[in-house]
């Protein structure tokens, strides 16, 4: 009941949000305002329902703004102020469905947001009509304790206006103080007083050395950004929406499956034995394959919630950014959507925050005053690319190399620019001194980079001065089922992932040499390290003479390498299975590994992790 | 030409200060030591301003800007404060405070602060 409670209205808020900002962009359609009103008066009858009161009442309200707006067709909204505010009852109703998982939930307090919708809804009906202004202050040098000056400036202006938002954010923070004297002091109002009423009440201010206010007017819309409704959301997580084809096809094959079962137990099959045999082999993977896609979920749900994101901030920080999302039907393997939200979210708010300058300074370098990000998902080569790039000012490589070199990272200021780049993702590494508090303090990239990796995937960053930064990221399609190549060393049979094997060749093909104090294997001009991995693992008997053995040559994330084996055997697909947390403990050797498998002869082997070798 | 009363308990204070103030073209009218005769004086005086320290021994200015706020809403208060007193400072703004100044004052302190303003 609760279960099914959570997830009706979970869809339901989903599909409210994407309305809303699609509609701050465009306007309400009348659709839009009917489907809001049936969404709202639908989660008031469940929640009322389940003794939902706060949550009931909050709906109430809100259907009764929109039930006004329907009927009154002419009147005047402003879609920025109208979408503020139900946000703010989806982020609640959002926050509630959250709490009711705990058994000691209790339901939080809406009075207030009730009170302001219902305030909203009478302001609306007299048709009073509120202004947006930007107000950016300086203070005179050495007028000291500027955050709190920008508190009283705040405290002046707070009866005659709303204060939509600051930068700095947080004044009670000390260090807001240095950002004041550094770039001045910056906040966003909505009045209905007018331009000269409020210079003249801020004039006042002590230590003041310039006041600039100016009318934000509505920003101009230009690209529309469709995106289909999908579930996903933190308490709908352990759903899948699963398409009713999807499960004809699975009933379709469990019956064929039965069929082919009672063929087999004939005991007089003979001849038709084999027969019966492939048609079973061919359901079994017809089956693998139907349940592999219900597995897969589109990209949807999770790029929808950047358009949410990239609109909190801009806002909160007064820039106008267009977010673009391309490709967003591609469908990924449930678990690593489930690990990709935050990773996502840091990436976003920082092209949002730190990629993309200001108007002014994009101005000044030619650009679209409004900023753009694209957000894209694609499918290449058996992985799923997922790409975020912004048209800001781009990476600084004169900053991140000096940091680099101060860090001992690198040793020398001249190593090639995608080298570069990757150095933000390591740990400690952030060139921002003023990290907004949104964007977190001191943790970055490197944050990106290990969830990412949890997930599977793999990063690579690519920025070029003043025209931005593309964050790119590749998973593989899926985490459970895998191409594996089998290769024998010694006694032992290992199991290299398809996607890593690039090549497999004899040294027929290459020759051996010392390089560095290191064996390499040259290959058709190129240098690889040499791996010998019956040596790093301490088989028993493993071919020693390299001139005997093959080579494969394997990319992982710093490169190339070439891992030298006995044998390669075959390809075949693979059921991936993590490898016990007591044995890796038991066995250090087993860090070489990143997982395991069970064969059909019943035998484990082991998965090696292509990225634990240099 | 503008009357400023000027609060403060220490008498090397009070002078630099209405040096700095006749220096730039204001005239004091009056000092007291602690917000209780600060309270008085400014009722006797009506200034157009008063700076205002804020530890003080009997009623500290925190005090005295509310009860003088109370008798005149219209009145111009600024603090003067040390470092450090920032929740004082936020409470005296939250007050009715016009605005304070940081000592140990730096350069040019009360020179140009209000110079933009009709009410300075």
């Amino acid at each position: 009941m609760l279960d099914l409670f959570l997830y009706e209205t979970n869809e339901l808020i989903d599909g409210l949000e994407e309305i809303l900002l699609k509609t701050e962009n465009t306007g309400f359609s009348e659709d839009d305002i009917n489907e809001v009103f049936r969404s709202m008066h639908t989660i008031k009858g469940s929640s009322g329902m389940m003794g939902l009161d706060s949550i009931s009442n909050l709906t109430h309200a809100a259907e009764d703004f929109f039930a006004f707006i329907r009927d009154n067709p002419n009147v005047e909204i402003d879609g920025g102020e109208v979408t503020d505010l139900i946000l703010r009852v989806v982020d609640f109703i959002k926050h509630e469905l959250n709490a009711m998982r705990n058994e000691d939930y209790e339901q939080g307090d809406a009075r207030y947001l009730v009170e302001e919708i219902k305030e909203y809804t009478e302001s609306v009906k007299e048709g009073k009509k509120q202004k947006t202004f930007k107000v950016h202050i300086y203070f005179d040098e050495g007028a000291q304790m500027e955050n709190i000056r920008a508190f009283g400036v705040l405290n002046t202006i707070e009866n005659m206006a709303d204060i939509v938002s600051t930068e700095p954010m947080d004044l009670d923070d000390e260090k807001s103080t240095e950002e004041i004297q550094a770039n001045g002091f910056i906040f966003i109002i909505k009045s209905d007083a007018d331009e000269n009423k409020i210079k003249s009440i801020l004039q006042d201010t002590m230590f003041l050395k310039s006041l600039q206010v100016t009318e934000v007017e509505k920003t101009s819309r230009k690209r529309k950004v469709n995106i289909d409704t999908t579930i996903i959301s933190d308490s709908a997580r352990n759903f899948v929406s699963v398409e009713v084809g999807k499960l004809d096809t699975l009933l379709d094959i469990v019956g064929e499956l039965v069929i082919a079962e009672s063929m087999l137990g004939r005991t007089d099959l003979g001849d038709e034995y084999e027969k019966a045999y492939n048609n079973l082999q061919r359901m079994t993977d017809e089956l693998q394959n139907i349940v592999m896609s219900i597995r897969m979920v589109p990209v949807s749900g999770i790029f929808h919630k950047m358009q949410r994101v990239v609109r909190d901030l801009a806002r909160k920080i007064g820039k106008d950014i267009d977010l673009v999302i391309k490709g967003e039907q591609t469908e990924v393997d449930k678990k690593i959507i489930d690990n990709l939200s935050e990773p996502l979210i840091h990436i976003i708010r920082n092209a949002v925050d730190h990629g993309i300058e200001d108007a002014n300074e994009r101005k000044t370098k030619g650009k679209d005053a409004s900023g753009a990000i694209l957000l894209e998902a694609y499918n290449e080569g058996g992985e799923v690319v997922i790409a975020v790039f912004d048209d800001g000012r781009g990476l600084d490589r004169n900053r991140i190399v000096e940091k680099a070199l101060s860090l001992g990272l690198i040793s020398t200021p001249d190593i090639p620019d995608n080298e570069v780049f990757n150095l933000i993702t390591h740990p400690g590494f952030s060139t921002t001194e003023n990290v907004t508090e949104l964007s977190g303090r001191g943790v970055g990239m490197d944050v990106v980079y290990q969830e990412i990796k949890k997930a599977g995937g793999k990063l690579a960053i690519e920025s070029r001065k003043d025209q931005g930064t593309a964050i790119i990221m590749r998973f593989p399609l899926t985490l459970a089922i895998i191409d594996g190549v089998s290769v024998s060393v010694g006694s032992e049979m290992y199991i290299i992932p398809a996607l890593n094997v690039l090549e497999i060749f004899t040294m027929k093909d290459a020759s051996l040499m010392v390089s560095g104090g290191r064996r390499m294997i040259r290959l058709r001009d190129e240098l690889y390290p040499l791996v010998f991995l019956g040596e790093v693992f301490e088989t028993k008997g493993y071919e020693t003479d390299i001139y005997k053995s093959q080579l494969c040559l394997v990319n992982n994330d710093r490169g190339q390498i070439c891992i030298c084996v006995d044998r390669v055997l075959n390809k075949s697909k693979i059921v991936v299975k993590p490898i016990p947390e007591y044995l890796l403990t038991e066995f250090p050797l087993l860090k070489g590994f990143s997982a395991c498998t069970i064969m059909g002869d019943g035998n484990i082997r082991l998965i090696l992790d292509v990225n634990a070798f240099t | 030409m503008k009357t400023v009363l000027i609060v403060d308990d220490a008498a090397f204070m009070r002078l630099s200060i209405r040096k700095m103030l006749e220096k730039n073209g204001y005239e004091v009218v009056g000092e007291a030591e602690n917000g209780l005769v600060a309270v008085e004086k400014y009722m006797e005086l009506q200034p157009d301003i008063v700076t205002m320290d804020i530890t003080m021994k009997d009623m500290n200015g925190l005090e005295a800007l509310k009860a003088i706020m109370e008798r005149d809403k219209k009145a111009n208060i600024i603090m003067v404060s040390a470092m450090g007193q920032e929740a004082m400072v936020k409470d005296a703004v939250l007050s009715g405070a016009k605005g304070f100044i940081v000592k140990p004052f730096r350069k040019r302190p009360l020179s140009r602060p209000w110079r933009n303003s009709k009410v300075w």
